[in-house]
């Protein structure tokens, strides 16, 4: 395991992973989530459906970006196992636009909480909350 | 509200696509927490929820999205999802509760789905 924690340590209050950008997901991308997702929603691909649903242009899945929480967690904590994970998706990321994604722990202890933040530039666009256990 | 319930499964092949699409490195058998997503879109559940919502014109926005696992999920192995969706008004929105559990019918994780309706055409 890389990193600077112990296989098994518990969790520790107001641990952070290191933030990760995300993105920009291009319109391939898009259309690589939705084959492998099956969700072919038209808002993700047709701009008169975005703009008519208020956007700008086509926003990617909320699920593409939920998707890459797990990884990111794995990747900090190859030693945790996800039980939870919850997102609230506060505003559409636009295809070409990027984000940053960082979590801190929120409540320690076995299971531990963890508050995961997207955010696009100063705006948040996605809270999220994972719950890890680590097994000893 | 309505119930039904579906049997479901997921393939090396579907796996590794979805792994692809999200940049998930990970391997091994255990599916990734968020592919239940694709049991959604598969043509039977999607009928389920399209008969939930049978106004022309709106299109679902993802409002919110949770996965509870009580045990990982594996390739290959047969589960039954059950779902319930209901219906919300101002604002619209459409609900889906699920669960999954094994062929001995312990229940291995649950999630819930949560669709904003947005109208974007003219109702029929």
């Amino acid at each position: 395991m890389s990193g600077p924690f112990g296989q098994g340590e518990r969790l520790r209050q107001g641990e952070m992973a290191p933030a990760r950008r995300l993105g920009p997901w291009t319109a391939a991308d898009v259309a690589a989530y939705a084959a492998a997702s099956g969700d072919d929603n038209p808002l993700h691909f047709d701009p008169a459906i975005a703009a008519a649903a208020g956007l700008a242009s086509p926003p990617i899945h909320g699920m593409l970006l939920m998707g890459c929480f797990e990884p990111y967690l794995a990747a900090w904590r190859p030693d945790a196992r996800l039980v939870r994970l919850s997102a609230k998706f506060i505003r559409p990321v636009l295809a070409g636009e990027a984000v940053e994604l960082s979590a801190k722990v929120v409540r320690a202890g076995d299971p531990a909480v963890l508050r995961l933040k997207v955010k696009r530039d100063a705006e948040l666009v996605c809270l999220a909350e994972a719950i890890l256990r680590v097994d000893p | 509200m309505s119930e039904e319930a579906f049997a479901v499964a997921a393939t090396e092949a579907e796996v590794e696509a979805f792994r692809a699409a999200t940049a998930c490195a990970q391997d091994g058998d255990i599916l990734p927490s968020t592919f239940p997503m694709r049991w959604l879109a598969s043509p039977a559940v999607r009928q389920m929820l399209m008969a939930a919502v049978p106004e022309l014109g709106l299109v679902p926005v993802h409002e919110g999205q949770s996965f509870d696992y009580e045990r990982p999920l594996r390739v290959g192995e047969r589960y039954r999802l059950t779902l319930v969706s209901r219906r919300e008004t101002e604002p619209a929105r459409l609900l889906v509760d699920g669960r999954i559990e094994d062929a001995d019918g312990a229940v291995l994780a649950k999630l819930e789905t949560i669709l904003r309706l947005v109208v974007v055409g003219e109702p029929a």
